[in-house]
């Protein structure tokens, strides 16, 4: 085939084309209001998904799409309603789970939003970003040891990331320095030190290398 | 002359009553003018004048058989036999006699009693060739009838027959079963002779018509036609025979005339009521179709052709069953029938009933094995992953059958492209083959430039292999042909806003715009 342009090269107008010539196509309106989202014009892809809704219906992935939009706007409740709406039609599906994730911890529901993460790892997935998520939300110095345990698996799905990497190493110094050292947590040690040790040739910032050596010399001063 | 020697008898009559030899010449004299009356009455007094006078018993006998005095004639036949066991027109015309009274054994058996005596008399060998109706006595009628033509050439009613025995070629074999021995060659020389000796012989113009459109030799056919409808315009047949030869010739509303005509002077005639039908089926005046197909099943219910024809009018009707059931009853009648198979396929297909088509499309390839368009319908009905292979194999034979087929190039396309198939422990599994399916989809749009289709898929699959310029050049393909394609748009939108995508497009951009800064310069 010869290399020559003859049609319009703006995704949007085929887009609109598209949609004039199938008005009723699921995919060409979720790809549509999706790129009104990206653009920024969530008001938008609001407007066209509720005509779209009251002329053809929304398919589950659409009002996940709306649950999206109202979440840029801020309008929670909607978001939920919508996100609901998609649920309730594929309830394992991991992209609405998310997206329930998303509005719960847009909320400030830290609760909720750790049970739609629990949930996704329920049934099933080998995405860190999960995994990171999670530990973000575990702030709670009650809940440190929980948190290294997910920054754990979170680093095993991608061992090449750094910022989780340091999150952890940071997260055990955490965890070690509000504690009294005994022979308790020696095998939590060993993981730490374990892990320090395989570094993936990753150099740690002087802060964490510091407490990481003194962490090392308290320990080292019990077992040895 | 005839007169005078009427006179004279009369006279001689007259002088002497008792003159036998008179009563009979002057009963001859009348049979010759016809007046079948005084003749008989002559022969009458002729044979009771003279007890022993053969040839007046043999008149008689002929004049009562006129009457349908049969036993009277019979006694009168055998009179004369016995009087002159040789004479030769007692037994042929006591063997008339008996055809006309169904004793078609008893007139084999004089007619061959005839041939005896005298060898050379071709009617008796006609007659009795005429009498050989059985399979069994092909040969036997075929000889006799070639017998009566060697004896005397200028026999119109033998050659008609003989051609029309060798055109029928209903024969048996020595174990009794049955045996084609048509001789259509053989059967147009004796009608072209028939012609030859009595050219106002319609149903010879008809059978010549009749070899000649099988022949293929339709300009001549139809001549021989119109000649036996000028002849004969009631020529049902004829009628029948010159509207196919119109239909072929796509004079429609002429051959539409014709059938018409065929029908109006047979009213049950089943082959022109179908083709009446078919004609009307295939310019879409369904109503008219429709009826005509009813009655030619009415007059003969065994058409296959019919039942087929009427089932596909009736799949446009709400009710499946109505089309089915004709569809079923044509396949009862010719179980051979692969179109009806297809066709029954097509409409389980449109009544949502998948499984069922897939398995007239199978009956259908059983049948016609060298039917592509079955192969590719029943893989194209195969699209679960568990049938990928089947769906394979079909599309295969149907390609292997008819390579420039476009559409099954771009269905093959797509299952390959999906490569969705059940796996021998039941998971599903997705191995795309993109190598084949594009070189599927390539020959679909050289098979067929205007399958936007093909360049769709085309375009997806190259889009998927980051091939992206020449997936941009196919989508745009697709939608220059067929600008109102919406997936179409839609496809090149998803393409057009890939980043990648839009990096490989820029550096074919350039070359534009090179050109146009090289025109400007032109200008200057």
């Amino acid at each position: 085939m010869k290399s020559y342009i003859k049609v319009d090269l703006d995704p949007m107008k085929h887009l609109e084309k598209a949609l004039q010539l199938d008005p009723a196509s699921p995919q060409s309106a979720y790809l549509f209001a999706k790129t009104l989202i990206q653009k920024k014009d969530s008001l938008k892809a609001i407007h066209f998904l509720q005509d779209f809704h009251k002329n053809h219906g929304l398919s589950d992935k659409l009002y996940n799409l709306l649950a999206k939009a109202y979440l840029v706007e801020k309008d929670f409740s909607n978001a939920e309603d919508a996100n609901g709406n998609a649920l309730s039609k594929s309830p394992r599906d991991r992209e609405f789970l998310e997206t329930a994730f998303r509005i719960k911890e847009a909320k400030g529901d830290k609760f909720s939003a750790l049970h739609f993460l629990e949930r996704i790892i329920r049934y099933g997935t080998e995405s860190f970003e999960i995994y990171w998520e999670m530990s973000n939300l575990l702030t709670d110095p009650a809940e440190r040891i929980k948190r290294i345990n997910v920054l754990e698996i979170a680093h095993s799905l991608n061992q090449s990331n750094v910022k989780i990497y340091k999150t952890l190493i940071g997260s055990y110094c955490d965890y070690f320095e509000s504690l009294k050292y005994n022979k308790a947590n020696i095998g939590l040690f060993k993981a730490f030190k374990d892990r320090i040790e395989t570094t993936n040739g990753f150099d740690l910032p002087p802060p964490l290398k510091d407490r990481s050596n003194l962490i090392f010399k308290q320990f080292e001063a019990i077992v040895y | 002359m005839e007169q005078n020697a009427k006179k004279l008898l009369e006279r001689a009559i007259e002088l002497d009553p008792n003159l036998a030899n008179a009563h009979f010449k002057l009963g001859v004299l009348y049979q010759s003018e016809q007046k079948y009356d005084l003749a008989l009455e002559y022969f009458e007094q002729a044979v009771s004048i003279n007890s022993t006078y053969a040839e007046a018993e043999c008149e008689l006998a002929i004049e009562l058989t006129r009457l349908n005095k049969h036993e009277d004639a019979r006694e009168h036949f055998l009179n004369a036999l016995e009087l002159n066991p040789n004479f030769v027109k007692a037994y042929f015309n006591y063997a008339l006699m008996l055809v006309e009274v169904k004793d078609f054994e008893e007139a084999k058996n004089n007619f061959d009693k005839v041939a005896e005596i005298d060898q050379n008399f071709a009617a008796a060998y006609y007659n009795k060739a005429k009498l050989l109706t059985n399979p069994d006595d092909f040969e036997g009628a075929r000889k006799n009838y070639e017998t009566a033509i060697d004896i005397e050439d200028e026999y119109p009613c033998a050659h008609y027959y003989l051609g029309k025995l060798l055109l029928g070629g209903k024969a048996t074999n020595n174990d009794g079963s049955s045996i084609d021995k048509r001789d259509w060659k053989t059967a147009k020389k004796h009608f072209y002779r028939v012609i030859e000796l009595d050219p106002q012989n319609s149903k010879a113009h008809y059978n010549t018509a009749r070899i000649l459109f099988s022949e293929k030799s339709l300009p001549t056919s139809k001549k021989h036609l119109v000649t036996a409808l000028e002849l004969t315009s009631d020529y049902s047949k004829a009628h029948y025979l010159l509207a196919r030869i119109l239909e072929g010739e796509k004079k429609l509303e002429k051959a539409i005339h014709h059938y018409n005509e065929s029908i109006k002077y047979f009213p049950n005639n089943p082959k022109a009521l179908f083709h009446l039908g078919k004609l009307y089926y295939h310019q879409e005046k369904l109503a008219d179709a429709e009826k005509n197909l009813k009655l030619s099943i009415q007059a003969d219910s065994q058409n296959a052709n019919s039942h087929f024809y009427l089932a596909k009018i009736l799949t446009l009707d709400e009710d499946p069953s109505l089309a089915k059931k004709h569809f079923y009853k044509a396949l009862e009648i010719n179980p051979d029938f692969a179109e009806a198979y297809y066709e029954l396929a097509f409409h389980a297909e449109n009544s949502g009933d998948l499984n069922e088509a897939k398995i007239h499309f199978q009956k259908a390839t059983d049948v016609e094995q060298n039917f592509a368009e079955a192969y590719f319908n029943l893989a194209r009905l195969s699209s679960s992953p568990s049938e990928y292979d089947l769906a394979e194999r079909n599309f295969e034979t149907a390609l292997e059958i008819k390579n420039e087929y476009d559409e099954c190039h771009y269905y093959f396309g797509k299952l390959l492209a999906k490569g969705e198939r059940m796996s021998k422990d039941g998971t599903i599994i997705f191995q795309p083959d993109p190598e084949e399916a594009s070189k599927h989809f390539q020959n679909a749009i050289r098979i067929n430039p205007k399958n936007f289709k093909s360049f769709y898929e085309l375009g997806i699959l190259l889009a998927n292999q980051k091939k992206f310029v020449e997936s941009f050049e196919a989508l745009q393909k697709a939608i220059t042909i067929n600008p109102n394609f919406a997936d179409g748009h839609y496809q090149l939108a998803v393409l057009l806003m890939n980043q990648s995508a839009q990096c490989a497009l820029a550096k074919i951009r350039k070359p534009s715009a090179k050109t146009k800064v090289n025109k400007k310069t032109q200008k200057k």
